[in-house]
């Protein structure tokens, strides 16, 4: 035989044991060329052209998924930034166009469009404003949309005044949405130093840096490092076990560019990126939480959890690096904390604290992600939150986003429960003093002198 | 052009299950290039390096075979080649 029944039992227990998945194939697209003279006619014409482009993605990636043998769990799309169409249009325009991107979205069978989104970390232009004093309503009405800003980059410094604009629209989203315990705000991520490849959502949205059309793989799979690093002695070297992540993620790394190329050729457009994300499930034995358990921590949270995370973070970009020349997006791994289940019984618990996920935020992939707090949270305190995350990507020039869910009606201690992917998330307590200065005084931070690099 | 397809089975050992599967396996025009077949712990487990001499979708084999075999308590796994060659050469 071609291969060693080892080599050909390792790859089956990858989806088969250890929950191993393509966790997207998001297809990019360039809405650039949709404006129409009216607000209707530009979202009939967004509509037209993602139903004619994408009409065969779902067919295409399942037959890929079959011939593989390996689940890819989402069928998505980027599109180009929604504000771009709104500019030179009414007021109306967002919602419009929110709504016939959602259309599409569930006719294609696609499971989210990312791409209502801005890049307002300079100033916001009139049809920004639009859209971001649309974002509740599109939220609420929308269910496959999903929503981006981008407030502060190492290049132009923090926009406070978008970060306190941002923040009260999350707050009436959550009133909007609280019958499901505030989901709607699970679709919004601000960010600092958003990438325009990110296949993951909500983030995602198709960079005017992009071309046409160009397809993206994310991978996911704390499940097959978590039995990679169970098998291995307890007393193995931090760099042994380094060493071991940085196989498997260069195994698993191979897999997504094998599924890209499959993807790019059947779908007759460019091949974008992969973006080797560990990310988490509420399944049991599919959470980074665990890993790092595995790495070194008695839970996650306690002491010694940034370090086993930084270690777990580099040892999957290095391998992925090493396995394809197409690494993109925001690649390491994330913490969203709903959607893992060694995250969530320690935040039950008290361990995990939302100080201590910030410091992981620093060496992590992304950020504050589906971050539950008491629906009562003041207005300062959730800029405050925002302004803070939002700092750390821009002083240190990597990415970081805030996707938080404040939950009307229920307080620490209580769980707010999504359901499917975004699982449940215990509401995480919050300090009592508040950020109100930052909040009077609005304005910039200026950009930090790391951006200074010419 | 020819590609090669690697099944693996695992279930409850019974009498004619390899019987069944290379029935399917004929059906579809494929030869055996290789197979390991063991008992372990009660429990059939095969392999087998399958080549066909066009491309094929190999959703409708796994569909005929698990048809074929619903009578058996088998699990059955095919993948192309390119996976393992992804995987395991570089």
């Amino acid at each position: 035989m071609t291969f060693q029944l080892n080599e050909i039992l390792e790859t089956i227990s990858f989806p088969y044991l250890n929950h191993f998945d393509i966790r997207t194939v998001t297809m990019g697209l360039s809405l650039r060329d949709c404006h129409r003279s009216g607000d209707q006619q530009t979202a009939d014409a967004v509509y037209d052209k993602l139903c004619f482009e994408a009409k065969d993605l779902v067919k295409e990636v399942d037959q890929i998924s079959q011939k593989f043998n390996i689940p890819i769990a989402n069928k998505r799309m980027a599109i180009t930034p929604v504000s771009v169409l709104c500019d030179g249009k009414g007021a109306q325009a967002p919602l419009l166009i929110a709504h016939a991107i959602d259309k599409a979205a569930k006719e294609l069978g696609l499971d989210f469009i990312g791409g209502y989104s801005a890049l307002i970390d300079k100033g916001i232009t009139k049809g920004e404003r639009n859209l971001i004093e649309a974002l509740p309503q599109v939220l609420t009405e929308t269910d496959r949309l999903c929503s981006s800003f981008n407030v502060a980059t190492t290049r132009t410094g923090l926009n406070m005044d978008a970060i306190i604009l941002l923040s009260k629209k999350i707050l009436e989203t959550a009133e909007l949405t609280k019958e499901r315990d505030a989901i709607g705000c699970a679709k919004l991520v601000v960010f600092a130093n958003a990438v325009e490849d990110n296949p993951f959502m909500a983030g995602a949205f198709h960079g005017m840096s992009m071309g046409d059309k160009s397809v993206s793989v994310g991978i996911s799979g704390p499940g097959v490092v978590r039995q990679v690093l169970a098998e291995a002695p307890k007393d193995l070297p931090l760099q042994d076990i380094y060493t071991l992540i940085k196989k498997t993620s260069f195994k698993m790394t191979r897999v997504g560019e094998l599924f890209l190329t499959e993807a790019a050729k059947r779908l007759q457009c460019d091949q974008g990126i992969i973006d080797i994300s560990l990310a988490p499930t509420p399944t049991p034995g599919d959470s980074v939480g665990e890993v790092l358990e595995l790495i070194g921590v008695d839970q996650i949270g306690t002491h010694g959890t940034t370090a086993a995370l930084a270690l777990l973070n580099d040892a999957i970009k290095k391998g992925g690096t090493m396995a394809t020349s197409k690494v993109g997006g925001l690649s390491g791994a994330f913490i969203p904390l709903s959607e893992d289940a060694a995250m969530i019984e320690s935040a039950k618990s008290g361990t995990l604290t939302l100080d201590k996920l910030e410091a992981m935020t620093c060496v992590c992939s992304v950020g504050l992600d589906m971050v539950a707090v008491p629906g009562d949270i003041p207005l300062a305190t959730l800029v405050g939150i925002i302004a803070d995350e939002c700092a750390l990507g821009m002083v240190n020039n990597k990415t970081t986003g805030v996707r938080i869910i404040p939950v009307p009606g229920k307080t620490t201690g209580d769980t707010a429960i999504f359901g499917g992917l975004l699982g449940e998330a215990p509401i995480i307590s919050i300090h009592d003093k508040q950020a109100s200065g930052l909040l009077n005084r609005g304005g910039y931070i200026p950009t930090p002198v790391q951006g200074f690099r010419n | 052009m020819k590609e090669k397809i690697y099944l693996t089975v695992v279930g409850k050992n019974e009498l004619g299950i390899i019987a069944t599967l290379t029935n399917s396996l004929h059906t579809f025009q494929l030869s055996v290039n290789d197979i390991t077949q063991k008992i372990l712990d009660d429990k059939f487990v095969l392999f087998m390096e399958l080549e066909s001499k066009q491309s094929m979708e190999i959703q409708h084999l796994k569909e005929h075979l698990e048809h074929n075999t619903k009578n058996f308590k088998l699990q059955i796994m095919l993948a192309h080649e390119n996976l393992f060659n992804a995987m395991h050469r570089i």
